[in-house]
């Protein structure tokens, strides 16, 4: 993907559209959107064979939107995140409408998770400056309320396979974040 | 394959790559990380924030 974002940056630094010092900006732009848009398409592709198309969208605007400002776990490479991500998605989807859970049981567990995740966010090493790190903790809290309330639609619309989706992207949420943590305090214990 | 290269000359692609490209930027720009579990290293994008 880096090389294909490199390309792409050359190409539209040979049209004189950017400058040399958008560079950086731009195969960033490239590299993040792409393998973005890909993993999207892919998933979307399966969702319609598997006729899961809204729980699909619900699940990935849920997912993107948490991990956009909540630190989790990351692969070093792209293709190891590409197939989790894909899996991890796909089994969601496969689960949804096979896998019976009470409704309420499906809320209580979105409501925890949600809650764990908020804690274990605020313990994470800050690495941004003071603008931007108030600046994702609001936007962490806007999401959590949004969250709450979709499941609370969900939950009285009778939607079972989104409540469900739900669910799933909140435990996902927490076994992820949590093992981010662990990887930081055990790097933190390994460095002395 | 000349007509489809002719229409993609008028229609400016290189446009249409930058402005995704800082779509895609502006959103790297404005949060910690932006693929599941995936992160790209991020440049100084400070100019590029929403906030």
């Amino acid at each position: 993907m880096e090389w294909v974002a490199k390309r792409l940056t050359n190409y539209i630094l040979a049209k004189e559209i950017i400058t040399e010092a958008d560079r950086a900006a731009y195969e960033y732009g490239f590299q993040t959107g792409i393998e973005q848009t890909l993993c999207i398409i892919v998933t979307l592709t399966f969702a319609a064979c598997m006729n899961r198309v809204w729980e699909c969208m619900l699940l990935l605007v849920v997912f993107f939107l948490q991990r956009a400002y909540v630190k989790g776990i990351h692969m070093k490479q792209y293709w190891s995140c590409f197939l989790l991500s894909c899996s991890v998605v796909i089994a969601g989807l496969y689960g949804s409408g096979r896998v019976e859970i009470p409704e309420n049981a499906e809320l209580i567990v979105t409501l925890i998770c949600l809650g764990a995740v908020q804690i274990a966010a605020g313990r994470f090493a800050d690495d941004e400056d003071e603008a931007a790190s108030c600046f994702f903790n609001k936007q962490r809290k806007r999401i959590a309320c949004l969250v709450i309330l979709t499941a609370f639609a969900l939950y009285v619309v009778g939607w079972k396979n989104g409540l469900f989706v739900v669910c799933y992207t909140e435990l996902v949420m927490f076994v992820s974040t949590l093992a981010q943590l662990g990887k930081e305090k055990l790097g933190n214990k390994e460095n002395g | 394959m000349k007509k489809l290269a002719a229409k993609l000359r008028t229609m400016n692609v290189a446009n249409y790559l930058a402005t995704f490209a800082v779509i895609a930027t502006m959103i790297g720009a404005s949060s910690k990380c932006t693929c599941i579990f995936h992160d790209v290293e991020k440049p100084d994008l400070t100019q590029f924030r929403k906030f």
